[in-house]
């Protein structure tokens, strides 16, 4: 009778099953799992570079600063460049731009809450010119003068339009404020002004001024006691062309 | 008759099983040398395409300053991004378009290109700024 070994052949038969099988964890082992964290390895390093690139965008928009530029002497020339640094980041300014004129700066940065200023050297005004002076900051941002544009008058003065109140209102009470502004005892335009304070937040408010000059403030919580009752200087052209009130 | 018989068929099966781990080994041995290339490839080919797009989405330029003699529109490029550039700068006053292409800008770097527009003024000019990599800035302005 012819009989067949059944326990041998699966045994040859298994040999080459368990090659192929070999063989197919290691390709697995050895190229699709490496692939595969290699390539979550890159895009975790992607992701990463993401959230960078957001953080850097967002102090970007971050930068708060206010601009002026002033003369401090009697001399046309003297030209005095302040930065307010309003921000929570630290402000690198590259450059000045006065008109198309780009004048680097070497160190200046300005710390949160805090200015700083610098003589600007190397430019002489030309009379009867309307100048436009900017501040580029290494975080890609472009900032104006808070006053618009500088005209140097056929004199050689320094003239500008624009002149501001700043109001920032950290006193504890929540609710309405009142804020009166007079100049030579005359109420200003459009004053007085409302700003509304929240409990835990800093209320601001500007207000637009038409010249330089001595104002009054008197800042009143609403029903309530008066907080600021003082004099206030806009001391253009020896210094900016705004003031900050906080009360 | 019956035990030749039986040693021919024990000396096929173990030539057929030779055989059949012979050509398992080399086909796989084939295909894991395959794939072993093909998933570097691929693998590379997926991390360059990262590489690619992180330097797309790392690019940060912008217009910072434009002026205007009379006769000449300047562009002020600033590249604040951690990656060099490439752009091409196009002026659109009225109907009049100037550009210049493939302008190489540096990591940090302040780069101006004088663009010929001629009598301009009182005339807005649109400036649009692509990188080769396809992201833009845009500017408008009006010239004195």
């Amino acid at each position: 009778m012819r009989t067949t070994d059944t326990s041998r052949l699966r045994g040859r038969r298994g040999t080459s099953t368990i090659f192929g099988t070999l063989i197919f964890i290691a390709i697995l082992f050895s190229s699709v799992v490496p692939m595969y964290l290699y390539m979550r390895q890159a895009d975790a390093i992607f992701e990463k570079r993401k959230h960078e690139l957001n953080r850097l965008d967002e102090e970007r928009e971050g930068e708060n600063i206010h601009v002026y530029v002033f003369n401090k002497t009697t001399s046309p020339e003297s030209l005095t460049l302040r930065v307010e640094n309003w921000g929570d980041l630290v402000v690198d300014i590259e450059r000045i731009w006065i008109n198309d004129t780009c004048y680097p700066l070497d160190d200046f940065n300005v710390q949160p809450e805090n200015w700083l200023e610098e003589e600007l050297t190397g430019f002489t005004p030309v009379t009867d010119t309307r100048y436009f002076i900017k501040v580029a900051t290494d975080r890609g941002n472009v900032f104006s003068t808070e006053s618009g544009s500088l005209y140097c008058d056929e004199s050689g003065n320094w003239e500008t339009g624009m002149f501001t109140i700043y109001f920032f209102i950290s006193y504890p009470a929540s609710g309405w404020y009142d804020i009166d502004i007079t100049y030579s005892g005359n109420p200003v335009p459009e004053s007085p002004l409302h700003i509304h304070k929240s409990a835990h937040e800093t209320a601001y408010n500007f207000h637009d001024v038409p010249t330089e000059g001595t104002y009054h403030v008197k800042i009143t919580k609403r029903e309530a006691e008066v907080i600021y009752n003082d004099d206030v200087i806009i001391p253009w052209p020896n210094g900016p062309t705004s003031v900050n009130v906080r009360a | 008759m019956v035990k030749p018989v039986k040693s021919r068929k024990a000396s096929s099966t173990v030539i057929s099983s030779m055989i059949l781990t012979t050509v398992v080994l080399v086909v796989g041995g084939a295909i894991w040398f395959f794939s072993n290339n093909a998933a570097t490839i691929i693998a590379d080919q997926y991390v360059d395409g990262i590489i690619d797009i992180m330097d797309e989405i790392s690019e940060r330029f912008t217009v910072e300053i434009v002026g205007y003699d009379g006769a000449n529109l300047t562009v002020w490029l600033h590249n604040y991004g951690e990656v060099d550039v490439k752009v091409d700068i196009y002026a659109v006053s009225g109907l009049v378009p100037e550009s210049s292409f493939n302008n190489s800008i540096m990591s940090g770097e302040l780069f101006n290109v004088s663009l010929g527009l001629g009598e301009i003024s009182g005339e807005i000019v649109a400036i649009t700024v692509v990188s080769r990599r396809g992201n833009y800035a845009h500017y408008r302005y009006l010239a004195p």
